[in-house]
């Protein structure tokens, strides 16, 4: 055999296909894909900056200095601040009491503490408003904003309580420690990156709130820049404070980046085992009552103030049902592109971040990231900018709309297909191929069924943020189109709240949908494969 | 009849080599176990092999039929090598049944294939179905569960059957039983040996463990910076090691000097035979002579035969017992020709009877019998 071997090369090669695996080739296609969505992404970084130097330095520090701004900054860093530490303490305790203890009803609770997540914050200050207007100002704003975004402390939280390895609080209890240090050294240290990531969200979420804030009279940097650049049209203004408001949110990140920098969460085992069950005994009832209070004021607030508008306004001020079908059409058509687009722009990062772990495509993967840290009225800003400048056909369009969604939920739709992606370890691919099949059926049969549930998340996220987006549609949608969150804002705005109603009613029952997948996507993940975000 | 021949075969990550230069034979039917560190590049070479890496320069040749040379590859798809990974990879979206019968194609939509296939394909297990493949593998009714039910020893039986479905003319294993635990790992292994050898099938294991290799295996070649360091039967390595590291890597050896007096040699444990083999036979004066432990005899009592020592160390493993000794003089022991820093050069080990109970600290006295391999002490 060993000299026909030798021979073989020469006899059989024109036989053989020229080469096929294209592993080892660079992945240059998914190379100019990603690229190209990272310069996509950095679209209104390079807005912000392109305005900051056109009107000058000097006049962009004689505007930063003015009392006005400087009263703008405190306004919003001390709410910030504030919300944040108010909405980690619901989020945590809550978190702790469906996770780790005997609280009655906790698969229901698990349920019921997430749904604030699927109304907008400026419908849960519309209802508080209606309800009484002595809501308003810092405190307003404060139990507001506390109540529609403790939810992104709790989403994280729970689920670091779920996945901790609790052979840690056992060997904390063993060496002496008691309850609460147990609690307070092991259990909270392991949820470290989680709370640092509910910290993120919360602070990033309330310094691109525009409608809740406008609702309350209470003015931040995103309401002015809103008010300069929509309404008086003073654009050096509004640029020179969207470097401010850039610059905040970039600290935000940052400081979440040297926080996390300091502490690593070893897990030393793969367990599947559940956490301590805490007994609360003589607390039931009280924690109990606190939950129904939490859900009062959260969920019971807005939605019955919907209900009580529905029921008892006069049919005079109820819009016509066609338009409010054509505005609910319009607002899933947008969702429904920007969920697609914007997975479909994550696809090409995610792929590479996870199938060629390298320096260079995690630095790709971070730098897009930072477009968490900018405001979707500073995205739509830049659209308007680059639309009237370059492609004049895309201004007041609704492919622009669109886009600006994507861009500004993209990180969500990264997260999520990131975590997909990951599912189909590369290996599975190579079994298959050896199995006999080519690669498109590979893709078919493997890929797809392993990648498409993280897929349907992604698109469910960010179908669920556009539904229930404001500051960003206010901005760039098509003159004469109507979503829903529009003609809500045009009702309230006017102060018909009993017309306003129905759509906020609307809003919520489209995004109810998506948050339930997201929900049960959350439930199912393992806390260690999430993405800090 | 090759199952498998590789020639020449050299890969490169970038400015690494990993492989520079793999030649190695794989008879029909039988079992090889490529053997080496981790890092050595073995599965690299497997990889190669199934298609999933591209080789630099070299040929790959399975049953026959070129599969790679530099020129051109076969996609993994076109090869008809079965390949089992590390962690088994089962399809975690598919049930038992249907990961094994992931790879079989229903007949009428059979794909044409190139005519240099082996002659063993071509259908004597072309139908073979699911159920036969389990009762195979040992898990005869288990076919409508999913991966994550299963236990580690389960999933790498049913990564077997599923290689096995696609009637391979090759089967690749790459460290198939390193994620399983001691007590499973036997019982896996003594399985899927029966399973390989019942079948016929040539198949290639990749494992670091060397009693893995030694006991699975018809032949076992050692891989060492990127090429074969030595290729042969279980007991010509033992036996036959081509130099001092490497038979330090296949087993516990004690490396000690020695002087060669025509066909004897003058250990430290008394005057020995040599056994024959390649350049070592050829050497004269001062060597480096390899004792396997179960060649050395401890007796209590002085006889003035033997190395004089004390016992520093008993390891009991029930069937027996690993003594280590630390001579009473200094010894001159063979340390130059050693690479592996952490072997102890001081100590001598000896391989006991079970029942022998030696308290530390005790002098004893080291005879050896059986013959030794000698190597140039320069080497």
């Amino acid at each position: 055999m060993t000299d026909t071997v030798a021979d073989a090369p020469v006899l059989v090669t024109s036989a053989l296909p020229p080469t096929v695996t294209a592993r080892h080739r660079r992945p240059v296609l998914l190379w100019v894909l990603a690229g190209a969505v990272t310069v996509l992404l950095a679209l209104p970084v390079v807005y912000v900056v392109a305005q900051a130097t056109k009107s000058g330095w000097s006049e962009i520090v004689r505007l930063v200095l003015r009392s006005f701004t400087l009263e703008l900054v405190w306004n919003t860093a001390r709410l910030s601040v504030a919300v944040t530490l108010a909405c980690a303490v619901i989020g945590t305790t809550t978190a702790w009491f469906v996770e780790r203890t005997d609280l009655p009803g906790r698969r229901l609770w698990a349920v019921v503490v997430v749904l604030p997540v699927a109304i907008p914050d400026f419908v849960v200050g519309f209802g508080w408003v209606s309800v009484t207007p002595s809501v308003h100002g810092f405190f307003g704003a404060l139990l507001v904003m506390t109540l529609a975004l403790y939810p992104l402390f709790y989403l994280p939280v729970a689920a670091s309580f779920r996945g901790a390895d609790p052979g840690q609080e056992e060997v904390a209890r063993s060496l002496g420690l008691g309850r609460m240090a147990t609690f307070r050294r092991v259990t909270l240290s392991q949820a470290r990156p989680a709370l640092l990531g509910g910290c993120v969200l919360v602070s990033l979420a309330l310094l691109a709130e525009y409608g809740a804030f406008e609702i309350l009279r209470y003015q931040t940097l995103t309401t002015e820049i809103f008010f300069e650049s929509q309404r008086s049209y003073n654009i050096p203004v509004a640029s020179s404070l969207s470097l401010i408001l850039v610059v905040l949110s970039l600290a935000v990140l940052g400081g979440d980046a040297a926080a996390r920098g300091r502490g690593r969460v070893a897990r030393s085992a793969r367990v599947a085992r559940a956490g301590t069950v805490h007994r609360l005994g003589r607390w039931t009832v009280p924690s109990l009552l606190g939950f129904v209070a939490l859900t009062v004021l959260a969920l019971g607030v807005p939605i019955g103030v919907i209900v009580y508008w529905l029921f008892n306004s006069g049919t005079t001020t109820l819009p016509a049902s066609t338009s409010m079908v054509g505005a609910a059409l319009t607002t899933a058509g947008y969702a429904a592109g920007a969920g697609a687009l914007a997975t479909l722009l994550a696809l090409p990062v995610a792929l590479l971040a996870v199938r060629h772990p390298r320096r260079s495509t995690r630095v790709l993967e971070r730098s897009t990231f930072i477009v968490q840290a900018i405001p979707g009225l500073i995205i739509a800003l830049a659209l308007v900018y680059f639309s009237i400048r370059g492609l004049r056909v895309f201004y007041q369009s609704s492919p622009l709309l669109i886009l600006g969604y994507s861009i500004m939920f993209f990180p969500l739709a990264l997260v999520a297909v990131r975590t997909s992606v990951a599912q189909a370890p590369v290996e599975l691919e190579e079994v298959a191929r050896s199995l006999g099949r080519r690669p498109l059926e590979v893709w078919w049969r493997v890929v797809l069924p392993l990648v498409g549930p993280g897929l349907a998340a992604a698109f469910s996220l960010v179908f669920l943020s556009t539904v229930t987006e404001l500051t960003l549609t206010l901005v760039l949608v098509p003159t004469g189109v109507q979503t829903l969150a529009t003609q809500f804002w045009a009702y309230t705005t006017n102060l018909s709240y009993g017309a306003a109603a129905p759509y906020a009613g609307l809003m919520i029952a489209i995004a109810v949908v998506p948050s339930y997948v997201l929900g049960r996507w959350f439930n199912r993940l393992p806390a260690r494969t999430r993405e800090p975000a | 009849m090759t199952g498998l021949d590789v020639r020449g075969l050299h890969k490169a990550f970038g400015p690494q080599p990993v492989l520079t230069g793999i030649d190695l034979g794989v008879p029909e039917g039988s079992l090889t176990a490529i053997l080496g560190p981790s890092g050595s590049g073995k599965t690299t070479l497997l990889r190669v092999i199934a298609g999933f890496e591209r080789a630099d320069e070299g040929t790959v040749t399975v049953g026959g039929r070129l599969v790679e040379n530099s020129h051109h590859a076969l996609p993994p798809e076109q090869r008809g090598i079965g390949y089992v990974p590390q962690e088994g990879s089962l399809f975690p979206h598919l049930t038992v049944a249907a990961n094994i019968a992931f790879g079989v194609r229903r007949p009428g939509r059979q794909r044409r294939r190139p005519k240099e296939e082996g002659v063993r394909r071509g259908g004597r297990r072309a139908g073979a179905s699911t159920d036969l493949l389990l009762e195979m593998v040992g898990l005869t009714g288990l076919g409508s569960r999913y991966p994550h039910q299963l236990s580690g020893g389960q999933q790498q039986r049913v990564a077997l059957a599923r290689a096995l479905a696609i009637n391979p003319a090759l089967v690749l294993l790459d460290e198939p039983f390193s994620s399983l635990d001691a007590g499973l790992k036997a019982s896996v292994r003594a399985d899927v040996q029966d399973v390989l050898r019942a079948e016929g099938i040539t198949a290639v294991l990749v494992t670091h463990d060397q009693d893995e290799a030694l006991s699975i295996a018809d032949q076992v070649a050692v891989i060492r910076d990127g090429c074969i360091g030595q290729c042969g039967t279980p007991q010509e390595l033992y036996d036959h090691p081509v130099d001092p590291d490497m038979a330090q890597f296949l087993g516990d050896a004690n490396l000690v000097t020695a002087t060669i007096d025509g066909s004897q040699v003058a250990t430290p444990f008394g005057t020995l035979p040599i056994r024959v083999h390649g350049r070592s036979a050829a050497t004269n004066g001062s060597v480096v002579a390899l004792v396997r432990p179960e060649q050395l005899t401890l007796s209590i009592k002085a006889s003035g035969n033997g190395m004089p020592g004390t016992v520093t160390r008993t390891q009991f493993h029930g069937h027996d017992t690993v003594i280590t000794i630390e001579p009473t003089s200094a010894l001159p022991l063979a340390p130059a020709v050693i690479r592996d820093p952490t072997v102890d050069q001081h100590l001598i080990t000896v391989r006991a009877d079970g029942n022998l109970v030696v308290a530390d600290g005790t002098p004893v006295e080291i005879t050896a019998a059986g013959s030794v391999v000698t190597w140039p002490a320069t080497s």
